[in-house]
């Protein structure tokens, strides 16, 4: 037996861990590139502001500024550091479906990333400071992977993961790869370089040399992100993982056909500039939709206003 | 640095000067009963493995091994709840590494003794929801029970199964200065600590692996199994019976263990906004496949907010209704809904009065001498020498709103006097007892702190007391308040077989050389 609102903040928590270490990815590999490049190619820091969808809507346009906002604000519901109090505190009431080691280990995240938040800023820490939430994300991933039974509980973190990666994957692309492919003087700006470090923020890159696509092109990165059905981050991947997750729950079927209807325009989806970006954010309502449609399944209103839920339930789109 | 040395000193370090108050141990001059060290400084029989192994560590070690343990239990989570300006703030379960140790025989004894009055507390609840014959047979005057905050007349003429009521029950035990285990009072409505008591084990493993591998320390962690099978045997007619537990939510100050006992017994932890009752009176659950109806609940709710409908009417943490599902027989809820009426202070005096009258048998554990201010004579005596006594109001629980008389100022024993002038129903005294010490680990010293010890009790066809129960101490020099909320600690609590006694020496040697060592 699962509550509906257990399964709420289950579902929330795997989405807000899967944020943090999305967002720690991005910021990892956007460091690197800095000292990748040339210093005659300009990397501006702003273009990160998109993932969250927050440029123009905050005072941040330095590395450090943009770097503290998607990593220490507290007042950033999507920052790293919101990210795990959020995750750790939903689990927190739903801490009696969890094995023991996987609430440990949220536990240690979050004992980890709020007493060294501000270490992400240094950009001599941050590097250490990163990897380590990283390693934590993917530690407790495994953890539930191999103590969790196949129940109801397990499903709904496996919904809020898989639903959660296809979204910021989309917002990653649409803020790195849609100004590149729109660059008409590519070599100019060492777009190899930064494609393989777009892929290396998806942890693509092996995928990609794996299929010998190289040498570095534009179109086959974004093909692979989007389509790939056997690289596990790619979002097909995650529609198709969401939709088995969701043939394991009851009452699935408008759920499931939100899903597909998500899949069909995927496969629409072509690697050139404006169609690329007229398809992500297409694949970001149609991700919206499914959400909603969960929402209503399984989550109806319960009488009292949760205290938990954080007050920022989406993200500003 | 041995422990003997260090009780020494620590008593003269407190007495000297953090200290400015008169205390229970100067107040009546009686030497202080230790729990690991006879009058001589001597560890006592059941200590003895321990004590040996606390010397050889010496103090750094020691330290070394509670350090290691405080950062277990912050990366376990194992926290409390506190309030300050009205806010509900999670603390990390204080611990000190330092065991408390209890002899096999004696905790036998203290098993039979709490067996027997929880088998009577039940008989006398089911007497009063029923036919008072306990009123009607003049043991209990009728003004007691009709003063009673916690009787609930809503509960009249409920038959719950086995004519149990308090299923599950936290008795607070102390020691005096003599040697003497009193029951200081019975927790029947929502007690906590059970979990703290599991997860201490757990830490003092670890602390001393070695000793545990080497002696024979009784395991407590049957526990959750007991109360499982336990809940499970109260369901009503069903097939394969859903049971929960029922917290008011996040901020409660016992949540970590609500959902530590689901977590252990594998059943969910529920709200009352999850659950509703049905048009036929059966309760439901909200689950992601619709409503699913639920047949037994551990409650951790207090009886008047559990129905809205029955009690409270403004309460948001019960359910509309549960009363009504319980009466029917839908559902069993434990502790069943009116079991506090028999841990009232005041009501407390007469207890080994209904054990008389209900088994026709003799306390086997004492009661601590109660004096009942509702009496006018036996309330003179307390307001004459009120810096004797300790004053407890009869309707608070966690160690709120007591009086400590011999600590206090002169304003407040002013002030408490004419609490119990204005409402003498209210209020109950005791004499003060001294309270057992342990040595227990304080900036870096070794140090008496005084303790009490709260076993846990669960009733229904059978019996079934936890090994020892949770110690907890009072980690203010000459301190007698234990309550976590009042800057008490804990410690884990060992019930060892005499290593002394032969047959146990034996088995002790030989599953060492079977391990191997």
């Amino acid at each position: 037996m699962l509550l509906a609102r257990v399964a709420e903040q289950l579902y929330w928590a795997a989405r807000y861990v899967e944020r943090a270490e999305m967002t720690a990815r991005v910021v990892s590999e956007h460091t690197h590139l800095l000292v990748d490049l040339p210093t005659t190619v300009p990397l501006t820091w702003e273009p990160l502001l998109d993932v969250p969808g927050a440029r123009g809507f905050v005072p941040a346009t330095t590395e450090r500024e943009v770097v503290a906002y998607l990593l220490a604000d507290a007042d950033n519901p999507s920052s790293v550091l919101s990210s795990v109090v959020t995750a750790r505190s939903n689990l927190r009431s739903a801490r009696e479906m969890l094995s023991r080691e996987a609430w440990e280990a949220v536990n240690n995240l979050y004992l980890y990333v709020t007493s060294h938040h501000s270490e992400g800023v240094d950009r001599w820490s941050r590097g250490r400071f990163l990897d380590r939430v990283i390693a934590e994300t993917q530690r407790l991933d495994g953890i539930l992977a191999t103590t969790m039974s196949r129940d109801a509980t397990y499903q709904f973190l496996r919904l809020g993961r898989s639903i959660e990666r296809a979204d910021m994957t989309g917002r990653v692309l649409d803020a790195r790869a849609v100004p590149l492919l729109a660059d008409l003087a590519p070599g100019a700006k060492h777009t190899e370089v930064q494609w393989a470090a777009l892929l290396r923020s998806l942890s693509a890159l092996q995928a990609y040399y794996q299929r010998k696509l190289a040498p570095m092109s534009g179109p086959a990165a974004v093909r692979l992100v989007l389509h790939d059905p056997d690289f596990p981050g790619s979002i097909e991947h995650c529609l198709g993982e969401m939709a088995t997750t969701l043939t394991e729950l009851p009452n699935a079927d408008a759920s499931l056909t939100a899903t597909e209807h998500a899949r069909r325009s995927l496969t629409r989806m072509f690697g050139f500039s404006d169609a690329l970006h007229d398809g992500l954010l297409g694949l970001r309502h149609d991700l919206a939709a499914v959400h909603d449609q969960i929402h209503a399944t399984y989550f109806p209103p319960v009488p009292l206003p949760d205290p938990v839920m954080p007050s920022v339930a989406t993200r500003a789109d | 640095m041995t422990i003997a040395d260090d009780r020494v000193r620590g008593r003269e370090r407190t007495r000297s000067r953090e200290r400015p108050a008169p205390t229970a141990a100067t107040a009546d001059s009686r030497p202080l009963w230790d729990e690991l060290l006879d009058a001589d400084g001597q560890p006592r029989p059941a200590a003895g493995a321990l004590v040996e192994h606390i010397r050889g560590l010496g103090l750094s070690e020691l330290q070394a091994r509670q350090d290691a343990a405080d950062l277990d239990i912050l990366g376990m989570g194992i926290t409390f709840t506190v309030y300050s300006d009205g806010r509900g703030i999670d603390r990390a379960w204080p611990f000190d590494v330092i065991p408390r140790v209890i002899d096999a025989a004696e905790w036998r004894t203290i098993e039979q003794g709490l067996t027997q009055r929880l088998t009577a507390l039940n008989r006398f609840i089911d007497d009063v929801y029923n036919d008072q014959e306990v009123v009607r047979d003049g043991v209990l005057p009728a003004e007691v029970l009709a003063g009673s905050a916690n009787f609930r007349p809503a509960c009249r003429g409920a038959h719950p199964a086995y004519g149990v009521w308090a299923h599950i029950c936290g008795s607070d035990l102390v020691r005096d200065a003599d040697g003497t285990v009193y029951v200081l009072e019975d927790n029947l409505r929502v007690p906590s600590g059970v979990s703290y008591l599991l997860e201490n084990r757990l830490v003092s493993k670890r602390a001393f692996a070695d000793l545990f591998a080497h002696q024979s320390i009784q395991p407590v962690d049957d526990y959750p199994d007991e109360l499982l099978s336990l809940l499970a045997s109260l369901a009503p007619d069903v097939d394969e019976p859903t049971i929960a537990v029922l917290t008011p939510g996040l901020h409660n100050s016992a949540y970590f263990e609500h959902s530590f006992l689901a977590q252990r017994m594998g059943v969910p932890l529920v709200e009352g906004r999850d659950l509703f009752v049905g048009p036929d009176d059966h309760l439901y659950a909200r689950t992601i496949g619709g409503p699913r109806r639920v047949d037994v609940l551990y409650r951790r709710v207090d009886d008047l907010y559990l129905d809205p409908e029955a009690f409270e009417p403004t309460s948001l943490l019960g359910v509309p209704g549960l009363l009504r599902a319980w009466r029917a027989g839908h559902v069993a809820i434990a502790n069943a809904p009116g079991s506090g009426v028999a841990d009232d202070k005041v009501l407390y005096a007469w207890v080994p009065d209904l054990i008389r009258y209900y088994l026709g048998e003799e306390p086997l554990l004492p009661n601590v001498p109660t004096l009942r201010c509702c009496y006018e004579d036996e309330r003179r005596q307390v307001l004459a020498d009120l810096g004797d006594f300790v004053v407890k109001p009869a309707d608070e629980s966690g160690g709120y709103g007591l009086l400590i008389g011999n600590q206090a100022t002169s304003e407040q024993l002013a002030e408490a006097a004419a609490a119990i002038e204005a409402d003498p129903r209210r209020w109950v005294a005791q004499p003060i007892l001294s309270l057992s010490t342990v040595p227990t680990l304080c900036d870096g010293k070794i140090e008496q702190r005084h303790v009490d010890l709260r076993p846990f009790v669960l009733t229904g066809q059978r019996n079934y007391v936890t090994r020892g129960g949770l110690t907890r101490v009072a980690l203010r020099a000459g301190s007698l308040v234990v309550n976590s909320s009042q800057g008490g600690g804990s410690k884990d609590t060992w019930v060892v077989e005499d290593s002394s006694h032969p047959a146990t020496a034996a088995s002790a040697t030989a599953a060492a050389s079977a391990a191997g060592r």
